[in-house]
């Protein structure tokens, strides 16, 4: 019954917090990225304003069948946010997060335009590239914790970090792909000075775009609670340095994005497999090996 | 025990039937009534059997043996005929040495061996049973209209129409055999059925290309042929049995030695299921009919050899080294064959490598040998055989009535789908269901998944994550272009009545995907608490949770399409530069990279099973010299 | 107000001509002036962009594609012509192919003049492009660094000749 309440408690805590927590911490990472390009920068409450400006847009009259995908990409990205912090399996939450993305590249195919199909293989070069490394941590997880679920991976006896250090590794690479930023930023390009085409959100306009970024806050707080999954074990100092982490790791990749131009996708897609492939399997056959 | 022999003897008195039937409807008729009679039949097999769970027959007849080996003598000599006939030689040879070896062995040694059930059912039979009759019937309904058509277009082809029906009924006979005999030697004879079957099948069209495709299918299957042979005649002289039960009896208690005999017939499997060295003519693509490749797909070859592998997977395993071939080459094919998948965007290469690399998976589940395995292996056998079936027969469909079509499978989804919407409707539905199917059963069957990470065996895991992330490439590039023809306008209704057989497949498909968990409960669960003696509880909970799951994500795809009314408008098109030439896989040269992975991939393949018959030799020579 | 008047999404259209204009409307990004700081950001995409900023000469040649970009914004959205070329053609006006001035084209919400205008002009007209002309303020004239040096020059030659009056007195 507590269990129960305990799950309860925590989906909901994730569904009407994580927006707001994603939203600020969007805000903080613009900030710090202005402050690197020696700017003032936009105010932290920046993303909700922007996200209210969207709304205000009036779409067209005519219901594009692409916003209804977006809608789906959206509720796939909350169930995965959820799902993980009910404390589901880790499988399943990758599974939603692959089925929003699918989602994600219709609606770019459907809309239609020669950007949004040139944006939508972009995306998935993209995921073809992070879904190995994300199976691998799953494995890691599972052969170092003993289970996939995240309730029993967050009541562990001991940090997974440093066992696991190859894939944690392995995973901020993957961050960093997943959120579209440089170098890996091949279709969505969200430097405002920038004179790149985004190109999987090319026909989307209005209350589309303010769902994608919404969607956008969830995935965020999603990446970081994996972050944090390498922390945790069962004790508050576990889940104080995992916090930590995940928002050093966040501001991180925003110094990243600052640093590096884009790069092509036959790079994004080698480097990422050759991660995987060397640090991953490698860090599972030293798990093999020491359990 | 009746219904069990009429389900194979039925479709070999239609097959013939059809041989001398002239007329479409007729034909129609007939396929129509077959099909709903076996249907009927398996149903009530299963009504009759299902609950004990398994049933021995008998069914000793003195001489049948020698029938048996009859026809295997037959259709060995209309082997060498054939091959002898278009020059090439080593089909005839591999069909005449394993003939000769097998009459030789019965004839001496055969009658010495006391065989004491020819048949076996189980609750997986059943379910094939029920799922080869629907399926092959549909399949067949589908085929007839599309050959009506198919000949229409191309006039130049000889028809042989009676020929080609007849030919798929008696692979299905002799796929209701597969699943009900006990005796190695009666499935050595539908082995070889089911080899000539395709081969007629394939190679119908009578072009250069045609012939070549079936000649590279023919002879790599002969060769497996062989290995079974080998199986067979180890099984019978050192281990004394001829029964497929009594092999799996023994394999539970001395694994190491059955896994001698088991590699030769696992191997034969391999070849049979299209992996990779040996799938060269699939992926290729050349000059096939459509209902042709859906049969050898969905209905009859490729679901031999990956039955025979389930069947043995008890005696497979990550210790055994025939367990380890099958998992290697298995996932050295999901991984090669997705990623050709991956920069070849012409329709029939995806469908056809989607096939080859499922059925990587599949085998690799029965390499693995544990009991979720299994089930998961199950499970995608039979989601694959219904969502690629309707693919095949979208794609089919589309592909006839395509101007450009000129046999050659060059045409990208896109350029093959513009302007039949309902098509394209039907076509995502079936690649939904697979993507579902494959990623599910790939990762929410999490013991299936740590099971392949704890077993050791990185690189099999490695493999099959690459091989997963190819897979969503493709898989996801085949439905954004699929969505986005099923929502343009329609500028072609095409022939209605090629659509009819489509729309059922839709319907089936649909049906499984609901229905699937159940049939994971209540048959596939306690099959597998007979063959692997007990299974995880965790296993129901877990597969009413996929069901939901694969609802849910065909649902919210597809459903936009089916409701009527139309809702949703697309965009105006951007003008000017058309979406092909912004393909980026025009940056790299695909030929040349599908060239270079299909040969790795098969130098791959190679490598293990050599590496596994060396150990298979190693384990021989201990053995022997531990007797002598 | 509301959000898309406080926080506009430019569209950034640099028609021909100098692009004196185009450079002073990216200097607005730098870090002297940071636009960006009242939420202003620039995009590529008309379907994202609020407001439509215009530089440079409309041609004959680009004036479609301009009512283009126009009609695939999204409401509310505005136009600002920025500079003298955009408001009237400025000094290229009576040259063959030259639209004199947008808003021949397009309906202009504001005119930014200037040749060419400064950065503090221009982000001063994103900022209240969206803005009823009755709420404006009179519009102020602003401390011309420029004209006060010429005055200055204007003025020197006086004093000499007065001098040398005085001297050849």
């Amino acid at each position: 019954m507590i269990m129960i309440l305990k799950i309860v408690i925590s989906a909901v805590a994730y569904l009407i917090l994580a927006p707001f927590a994603g939203g600020l911490l969007t805000g903080m990472g613009r900030r710090f990225s202005s402050g690197l390009q020696a700017k003032r920068g936009a105010s932290m409450m920046q993303p909700f304003r922007d996200v209210k400006k969207l709304r205000e847009k009036t779409s067209e009259e005519d219901r594009y069948l692409h916003d209804y995908y977006v809608r789906a990409f959206v509720f796939f990205e909350i169930v995965a946010g959820v799902a993980f912090f009910a404390g589901a399996n880790l499988l399943f939450v990758i599974l939603a997060l692959l089925a929003a993305d699918v989602f994600l590249v219709v609606a770019a195919y459907v809309s239609n335009s020669v950007h949004a199909h040139m944006g939508a293989d972009y995306e998935l070069m993209r995921m073809m590239a992070y879904c190995p490394m994300v199976l691998f941590m799953a494995a890691g997880f599972s052969m170092y914790c003993g289970s996939m679920e995240v309730r029993d991976i967050m009541i562990g006896s001991s940090m997974p970090f440093l066992p696991l250090i190859g894939i944690f590794a392995g995973f901020l690479l993957i961050y960093t792909i997943k959120s579209r930023t440089s170098p890996f930023d091949l279709s969505f390009s969200s430097d405002p000075a920038g004179k790149r085409i985004k190109g999987i959100t090319e026909a989307f306009s209005g209350k589309t775009l303010a769902a994608m970024e919404v969607a956008n806050w969830y995935e965020t707080i999603l990446m970081l609670g994996f972050v944090f999954l390498f922390f945790s074990n069962g004790t508050i100092w576990g889940h104080v340095v995992g916090a930590v982490v995940a928002i050093l790791v966040y501001f991180l990749r925003v110094f990243i994005n600052n640093c590096s131009a884009s790069s092509k996708w036959e790079f994004v897609v080698k480097i990422a497999w050759g991660t995987a492939a060397v640090l991953g399997a490698a860090n599972l056959f030293l798990l093999y090996v020491m359990i | 025990m009746g219904i069990i022999i009429s389900l194979t003897a039925f479709p070999v008195i239609i097959a013939l039937i059809l041989l001398v039937t002239k007329g479409d409807k007729t034909r129609n008729g007939v396929m129509a009534f077959a099909s709903i009679a076996m249907t009927a039949a398996s149903i009530a097999a299963v009504v009759l059997y299902f609950p004990s769970g398994e049933k021995f027959f008998k069914f000793h007849f003195g001489f049948v043996n020698y029938v048996v080996i009859g026809i295997a003598a037959v259709i060995a000599i209309y082997l060498i005929y054939e091959g002898l006939r278009h020059r090439r030689y080593a089909a005839p040879l591999f069909a005449f040495v394993q003939v000769a070896a097998l009459a030789v062995f019965e004839l001496i040694q055969g009658t010495g061996i006391k065989v004491e059930h020819n048949l076996y059912v189980d609750r997986f039979s059943m379910i094939l049973m029920i799922f080869i009759s629907i399926t092959g019937g549909l399949i067949c309904c589908y085929g007839n209209r599309y050959m009506d058509r198919f000949h229409q277009k191309y006039p130049e082809l000889k028809d042989r129409r009676n020929v080609f029906f007849a030919v798929i009924f008696f692979g299905i006979a002799a796929m209701m055999g597969l699943v009900i005999f006990n005796n190695l030697l009666w499935i050595y004879l539908v082995w070889e059925i089911i080899i000539v079957t395709s081969f007629v099948l394939i190679g119908y069209a009578g072009t250069a290309g045609a012939l070549r495709a079936a000649f590279h299918y023919l002879t790599w299957n002969l060769f497996g042929g062989l290995a079974l042979t080998a199986g067979i005649l180890i099984l019978g002289q050192v281990f004394g049995t001829l029964e497929l039960n009594v092999v799996m009896k023994i394999g539970s208690l001395y694994g190491d030695m059955v896994a001698i005999p088991a590699i030769f017939i696992v191997l034969a499997g391999l070849i049979l299921a299209m992996q990779i060295p040996f799938s060269g003519w699939l992926i290729r693509g050349e000059d096939f009919t459509s209902p042709a490749i859906a049969v050898i797909s969905c209905v009859t070859s490729a679901n031999a050899g990956v039955f025979l592998i389930l069947k043995l997977a008890p005696v497979l395993g990550t210790e055994n080294f025939a367990g380890i071939m099958t998992m290697m080459v298995g996932g050295i094919t999901f991984l090669a064959a997705s990623l050709v998948a991956v920069f070849r965007p012409e329709a029939a290469k995806t469908v056809s490598c989607s096939t080859v690399a499922s059925m990587g998976l599949i085998v690799a589940c029965g390499g693995i040998g544990s009991a979720e395995a299994v089930a998961a292996g199950i499970l995608l056998l039979l989601l694959h055989g219904v969502s690629k079936a309707l693919m095949l027969a979208s794609a089919g469909t589309a592909a006839l009535d395509h101007e450009k079509y000129d046999g050659r499978q060059d045409l990208s989804i896109r350029e093959l789908f513009t302007g039949r919407p309902k098509l394209s409707a039907c076509m995502l539905t079936g690649t939904a269901a697979l993507f579902m199917a494959n990623f599910e059963l790939l990762i929410m069957r999490y013991n299936s998944l740590s099971e392949f990470a704890e077993s050791g065996n990185i690189l099999l895991f490695a493999a099959l994550c690459f091989g997963a992330g190819a897979a969503i490439f493709y898989l996801a590039k085949c439905m954004g272009q699929l969505t986005l023809t099923a929502a343009e306008p329609e500028l072609d209704a095409g022939e209605t009545s090629l659509t009819r057989p489509v729309k059922l497949l839709v319907a089936l498909t649909v049906f499984l995907c609901i229905v699937f968990p159940l049939i994971s409960m209540f048959g596939v669960m306690p099959y597998l608490e007979i063959a692997f003696g007990g299974v995880s509880a965790a296993g129901n909970l877990v597969d009413s949770l996929m069901g939901l799951i694969v609802i849910v994500f065909l649902v919210i795809l597809c459903g936009v399409f089916y409701g009527g009314r139309k809702k949703y408008v697309l965009p105006e098109p951007t003008e000017g530069v058309q979406c092909e030439a912004c393909d980026i896989r025009h940056a790299v040269d695909t030929r040349i990279f599908e060239k270079k992975t299909i040969l790795i991939g098969g130098i791959l393949s190679a490598i293990s099973i050599i590496i596994s018959l060396g150990f298979m030799i190693g384990t021989l020579v201990r053995l022997l010299g531990g007797a002598a | 107000m509301s959000y898309v008047e406080k926080n506009p999404w430019i569209l950034h259209f640099d028609g021909s001509g100098c692009s004196g204009c185009g450079m002073e409307v990216q200097a607005c990004f730098s870090p002297k002036f940071d636009v960006e700081q009242y939420g202003v950001r620039k995009t590529d995409n008309p379907k994202h962009a609020d407001v439509l900023l215009i530089t440079g000469i409309v041609e004959e040649e680009n004036r479609d594609y301009l009512v283009h970009l126009y009609e695939n914004m999204a409401e509310p959205k505005a136009v600002v012509a920025v500079g003298a070329c955009a408001c009237s053609g400025g000094i290229f006006e009576g040259c063959g192919d030259v639209v004199c001035g947008a808003d021949q084209v397009l309906p202009v919400d504001l005119y930014v003049p200037g040749c060419a205008a400064r950065p503090e002009i221009i982000i001063d007209g994103i900022l209240k492009c969206f803005e009823k002309p009755e709420t404006l303020e009179e519009p102020v004239a602003v401390e011309d660094p420029a004209k006060d040096e010429q005055e200055k020059i204007e003025e020197k030659p006086e004093d000499v000749t007065e001098e040398e009056q005085d001297d050849e007195e």
